[in-house]
């Protein structure tokens, strides 16, 4: 599914947003492809995201997990997901990935103009891409912008609103850092997509407008 | 999901976790709406309860209560539905698998995303004017089994189910783009219990554009910049 794609929010904040997926075609390149997996894994991980996760283990990099466990337990068809908060550092991953050619799909998720950048920095020309064309329908249903920013970090929806506000509110009150508040909302993603480093520029935005008005 | 009524002491710490806002305390005991729930499993994966009082019952696992969890917990595999997870492969492989050729445009309409869920029927909005227009839905997606494909109408054993999103995917020649994006956006004028997400799965031109764009602006669609983008590393690579 598409589940790194529809986040949420002014253009500005994606500047340092780039969740990252990697996965074999199933029945096409598949069968035998678990090592080949594990160095994608390893290469993105030797690069430092922000964030990382897996099904598998229900694990996220925020929880804290052991490389070697998960590398260890990379099957044939398990994906790759994480995510990176430096573009430079995407840019080395796809240049390693493309010097080693392991044959895996990649997608890069972000401001379409930068990602084709990045791609092009790398070596590489994009082959496709899913255009986010924007929410339609009943949006009065939704939760307010300012929460939609965080829980559509977590495509899988795993994120509550609810926390998102509870954690809002403590930041702003400063019952909590706005990187304690993001470490927390990472969690439920196991996926690894959630940007922790958004996460907690946005909680302080919101926090600094907050002390502006009592001011 | 379910709270073991004998072990919850009421202290309402898992009220803001569930995504769907479905648990609520009454006389100092905790309680999971079942028509609200997903069965995502959050609740019994990440909550920190202090008395461990979330459980999943046996009936999440029989038919039709088993879709809830096929699109609603990412953790599991699932076989109710003959495939796995909300969706495909899309763009992911699209470099390798083709599923999206030069010519061709693919469509991804995710009900209930973000954030507020569907009834299974909700869908109908869409596919039944996309059936009427001939348009054949993803077969490798765990929505098309639960259609009529022919009419677009969601099966009568799952209708009423909630789910926490669901993928309405399809592929046309980019020739029909411009009518069919045109029942979208009017279906979309009558979605009035819930969301959908729209996403297009697009390839690149020879040049490096990317065609459907200038036609979504023509027909007043705001094109925002967030993309999935694959970078064409996959082997042996499409192509077309």
């Amino acid at each position: 599914m598409s589940h790194t794609l529809h986040r949420f929010g002014p253009e500005e904040t994606f500047q340092n947003d780039f969740p990252f997926i990697s996965r074999p075609a199933m029945k096409i390149n598949s069968d035998g492809a678990a090592p080949k997996m594990r160095r994608v894994m390893e290469i993105a991980l030797d690069h430092e995201p922000v964030n990382w996760g897996s099904l598998t283990t229900k694990q996220n990099l925020t929880m804290g997990f052991d490389r070697e466990e998960l590398l260890n337990k990379t099957e044939d068809n398990s994906p790759a997901m994480g995510c990176f908060d430096d573009r430079d550092k995407v840019v080395a991953v796809l240049k390693q990935l493309k010097e080693e050619d392991l044959g895996m799909s990649v997608v890069i998720t972000g401001l379409r103009d930068k990602v084709e950048e990045m791609c092009h920095e790398a070596g590489l020309t994009p082959h496709s891409a899913d255009l986010a064309l924007g929410i339609f329908g009943a949006t009065e249903l939704l939760p307010e912008d300012e929460t939609l920013c965080f829980t559509t970090m977590c495509g899988h929806a795993m994120l509550s609103a609810g926390l998102v506000r509870q954690i809002r509110k403590a930041v702003r009150e400063g019952r909590m850092t706005p990187e304690e508040g993001a470490k927390i909302l990472a969690k439920p993603c196991y996926c690894g997509i959630f940007n922790q480093t958004r996460a907690a520029m946005l909680l302080e935005q919101e926090k600094e407008a907050n002390q502006k008005n009592e001011e | 999901m379910k709270v073991n009524q004998e072990l919850c002491v009421g202290c309402g710490k898992c009220l803001p976790f569930c995504p769907q806002g479905a648990i609520h305390v009454e006389n100092r005991k905790a309680y999971i709406d079942q028509d609200a729930c997903v069965e995502c499993g959050i609740c019994v994966r990440q909550i920190e309860c202090p008395r461990k009082a979330f459980y999943e019952p046996p009936e999440v696992n029989e038919w039709p209560r088993s879709v809830r969890k096929v699109f609603g917990d990412p953790t599991e595999k699932h076989q109710s539905t003959g495939v796995r997870g909300r969706g495909t492969e899309e763009v992911k492989t699209n470099d390798v698998t083709g599923r999206v050729k030069r010519g061709e445009i693919g469509f991804a309409l995710e009900f209930g995303r973000p954030s507020i869920g569907t009834k299974v029927k909700d869908v109908e909005v869409v596919t039944i004017p996309l059936a009427e227009r001939g348009i054949v839905f993803e077969p490798c997606n765990p929505l098309t089994s639960l259609l009529d494909t022919k009419t677009g109408i969601v099966h009568d054993d799952v209708r009423e189910e909630k789910i926490l999103s669901a993928i309405v995917e399809f592929a046309i020649p980019f020739e029909r783009f411009e009518e069919i994006a045109g029942v979208v956006y009017e279906a979309a004028k009558h979605c009035t219990n819930t969301v959908f997400s729209w996403g297009l799965v697009v390839r690149y031109e020879e040049d490096g554009t990317i065609a459907a764009v200038p036609v979504l602006e023509k027909m007043g669609i705001h094109v925002p910049k967030n993309a999935k983008v694959n970078v064409g590393l996959g082997k042996p690579f499409c192509n077309e």
